[in-house]
């Protein structure tokens, strides 16, 4: 008998289908996985589930009767958690505070001693070591997410969604995950597994449903399955298809950094790029890259020396680094990159004000950019907020693009755009190195680097460990540098 | 190490403020008279003081707590002056502040107006209607029982004032100590307490947990109301008079620096009520230094300012830059 079973499940904002007649049974026990790239409807399939957005259409059973859940609250109660990626806890609250958070044991005064006593239960089911009065905030995000597991589990959780739970974990955390959700398996616990990480998902489900752009494509046993047919599922279309021709780039080296520290993030960083050359910065999250990248546009207090076209820049300032034509978009595009609230023209031209000093120019060059890089908009005074993801991005790279740059620096350049915005702005990159610029793209999807660029070099720990050029570039080859398996120095 | 004297920083500064006090100002400081003093002078801000904390680790902010505190005296004394009885006055203050706090409340939860905004509009209009009811004069009151409130107290055994009677801990005092300890046991015990935090602290993640965020939020305003009444009460009684135009004048600015002093951050979800008491006699000490040495205290404002600058950059965590 099906522990879950969604019929015909549909989620429409205005005019965007994110979940399409999404149909499936779970069976009680089983370790689900769900795999699909960014916009493929993964999000809002656990969103409804949760019951966070309500569906547009369609039913969910629970036990062969149908329910419908108007918050969190109802899902929870019917025995229905999410482990979000980003983790829900209070870091000045106490572990055992976090995991009874809006289910306190005692009434009006918290019973201490019972809450405690629960605590340690399901911190030794999910085994976990520290104890129970410790300060969220004190533990590590592998620590904190045990803390989140206990907290279904307290719930009395039959169902268990996990939210990439892997992309902020190391190695060895990852390892100890998935030996807690084989655990939770024994206990009966059903799983359901959300990643793009495609080892493990081979590895640890029963189960792999591919879900793109809105749809479940496919529903497979991953006895016999190779990643690289699972990724070709997950895409769509050959993965060689959607990235540019490289062109070899030219040998004179456009940007060379040399020792920089960035405190707290990255030590002793070297490299060179060339002109027309695409270097990739892959590691995971937290290795220092995105840090290191900020320091070198000046934005962040960083130490060393860093030279274009033979010429240092002396102390690393973001003026220093606008003369020397060094442009940075940056990963948070909501935060950082664009001002959502203004128009797409001044936002294009908020880099080059003073050169684009009225409005008429700043409409011309919004104008002109809309065409040259094919963003789906009429008119550049329309405000930010009416355009896709993906047209935003394109406007952060123009923006940097007026200002003439000589570097190129994209931080997770694809971040939450879909697919086939994705294959434009890999074209994008492909072109900008083909016109001599020197290009750095910071990305944690590693089929991204594996596509586009010509040499990668992967942090860890705030430090580069190896550097692979060509056919070395793979996922492996990456993973081994990134997870510590291997490595071309000593940490 | 750093890190105890980040948690202890408000105390460590409130010792040795005591201490060079007492070396350097001598009798005229510790004489327990004037110590008394210091508390009687500052126990209504003191209550206050401990209700922001409140509102502040759920999250908000309330900058109308000083006109509150003007027209609560206002409507307490009319309300005594016409019915004579002590007990509906008490009654219409406090429960008058549960209904100006409500107000609060509601707009700055299910209004979703930001709490500083919200709350500024009290703080013009709350002075106002005080100034508007009295045509901006004072209400005065001859009762013999409600002057006792400011006046009244437990004699300390054994210790003598100037005049030869037993020093009085006055009601106020005792009330700022019982509302501090009933603050301390709410955020520390209870499950009330647990939901102001984690609402202050994530509001996303609180109402994922199943916390009703808005009542939370709700409750601690109005649970500043109420204590915004007792307050008004003690004023009043102090100088059997309220004055719409100066009673509880930068009250808010008091508060809300006593409970920065003492550590409370004002993003919310984190702080302890032990501190903002610290943070209530170090400004005490401090307006008591002045006044002992003859100081203008038109540079009052200045010695402050200075104060909570420090107390800001000594509690600064400086890994989080």
């Amino acid at each position: 008998m099906p522990v879950l079973e969604t019929v015909a499940l549909t989620k429409q904002y205005d005019a965007t289908v994110a979940l399409s007649a999404f149909d499936f049974v779970v069976a009680p026990g089983e370790i689900v996985g769900i795999i699909g790239e960014n916009g493929a409807g993964k999000s809002t399939l656990m969103k409804l589930l949760a019951g966070i957005v309500q569906p547009t259409s369609g039913q969910i059973l629970l036990d062969q009767h149908p329910i419908s859940f108007r918050n969190t609250k109802d899902s929870s109660q019917a025995g229905i958690q999410i482990v979000h990626q980003e983790l829900n806890l209070i870091p000045t609250l106490s572990v055992e505070d976090n995991i009874f958070l809006g289910q306190e044991r005692g009434l009006g005064i918290v019973n201490r001693k019972e809450t405690r006593n629960l605590a340690i239960e399901l911190l030794s089911r999910v085994g976990a070591k520290y104890s129970p009065a410790v300060l969220c905030g004190d533990l590590s995000i592998a620590e904190q997410q045990l803390v989140e597991i206990a907290k279904a589990l307290s719930k009395k959780a039959r169902l268990i969604i996990f939210d990439e739970p892997t992309a902020v974990l190391s190695e060895p955390e990852s390892e100890k995950l998935f030996d807690i959700i084989g655990t939770l398996h024994e206990q009966g616990v059903t799983v359901l597994y959300v990643s793009h990480r495609l080892p493990e998902i081979l590895r640890i489900c029963s189960r792999i449903i591919v879900l793109r752009d809105g749809e479940k494509v496919n529903d497979l046993k991953p006895e016999g399955l190779t990643e690289a047919e699972l990724a070709n599922q997950m895409v769509g279309r050959k993965l060689e298809d959607i990235f540019p021709l490289r062109i070899d780039p030219s040998d004179q080296v456009v940007m060379k950094v040399s020792s920089l520290t960035v405190p707290g993030f990255s030590k002793d960083i070297n490299f060179s790029v060339r002109q027309g050359e695409i270097l990739g910065f892959a590691g995971l999250i937290g290795s220092g890259r995105t840090e290191t990248c900020e320091a070198i546009f000046g934005v962040r207090k960083g130490t060393g020396q860093v030279s274009v076209n033979g010429k240092d820049l002396g102390r690393l300032t973001l003026n220093s680094a606008l003369k020397a034509g060094i442009a940075y978009v940056s990963e948070d595009r909501k935060g950082k990159g664009l001002v959502v609230s203004m128009s797409i023209d001044e936002n294009i031209c908020l880099a080059t004000l003073q050169k684009l000093n009225t409005a008429s120019k700043r409409h011309k060059t919004g104008m002109k950019w809309i065409n040259d890089l094919k963003i789906k908009v009429s008119d550049s005074t329309l405000p930010m907020t009416s355009l896709s993801g993906g047209n935003q991005q394109k406007c952060s790279v123009a923006k940097w693009l007026e200002i003439n740059p000589k570097v190129v620096i994209l931080d997770e350049p694809t971040r939450g755009i879909d697919v086939g915005s994705k294959a434009e702005m890999y074209r994008l990159i492909g072109t900008l190195a083909a016109s001599g610029l020197a290009v750095i793209v910071v990305s944690s999807e590693m089929p991204e680097l594996i596509g586009l660029a010509h040499r990668v070099v992967v942090f860890r720990e705030g430090k580069i460990v190896g550097e692979l050029v060509g056919n070395e570039i793979t996922e492996t080859g990456i993973m081994s540098f990134a997870a510590g398996v291997k490595s071309e120095v000593s940490i | 190490m750093r890190r105890f004297l980040q948690q202890y920083a408000a105390l460590i500064a409130l010792f040795v403020l005591f201490v060079t006090c007492v070396l350097w100002l001598k009798e005229p400081f510790y004489g327990p008279e004037n110590l008394r003093n210091i508390l009687s002078q500052n126990a209504s801000k003191g209550m206050i003081a401990v209700g922001m904390t409140i509102v502040i680790i759920a999250g908000g902010i309330d900058l109308s707590v000083g006109s509150m505190v003007g027209l609560l005296g206002i409507l307490g004394l009319l309300t005594l002056n016409k019915s004579e009885s002590i007990p509906v006055t008490v009654a219409v203050a406090i429960l008058g502040g549960g209904v100006l706090g409500l107000t609060n409340g509601l707009l700055v939860s299910f209004g979703r107006i930001a709490p500083f905004v919200a709350t500024l509009a009290g703080l013009g209009a709350f002075r106002s209607l005080a100034l508007a009811i009295t045509n901006a004069g004072q209400v005065t009151t001859t009762n013999p029982v409600f002057e006792k409130i400011a006046s009244g107290g437990l004699p300390l055994p054994g210790v003598m004032s100037a005049s030869g009677r037993p020093l009085l801990l006055v009601w106020p005092i005792l009330i700022f100590f019982g509302l501090s300890f009933l603050g301390a046991l709410l955020l520390n015990k209870s499950v009330f307490g647990r939901h102001l935090i984690a609402t202050g602290s994530n509001e996303q993640a609180s109402k994922y947990s199943g916390i009703k965020t808005n009542q939370v939020k709700l409750l601690s305003y109005v649970i500043l109301g109420f204590i915004t009444g007792i307050a008004s009460l003690c004023v009043a009684s102090q100088y059997n008079s309220a004055s719409p135009a100066s009673q509880g004048i930068y009250f808010e600015l008091d508060a809300i620096a006593a409970v920065v002093i003492g550590g409370t951050s004002l993003a919310g979800g984190r702080g302890k009520i032990g501190s903002t008491v610290i943070g209530v006699l170090i400004l005490g000490i401090v307006d008591n230094m002045l006044a002992i040495k003859n100081i203008d205290s038109n540079w009052q404002g200045c010695v402050k300012g200075v104060i909570i600058l420090m107390a800001v950059l000594l509690q600064r965590n400086n890994s989080q830059k």
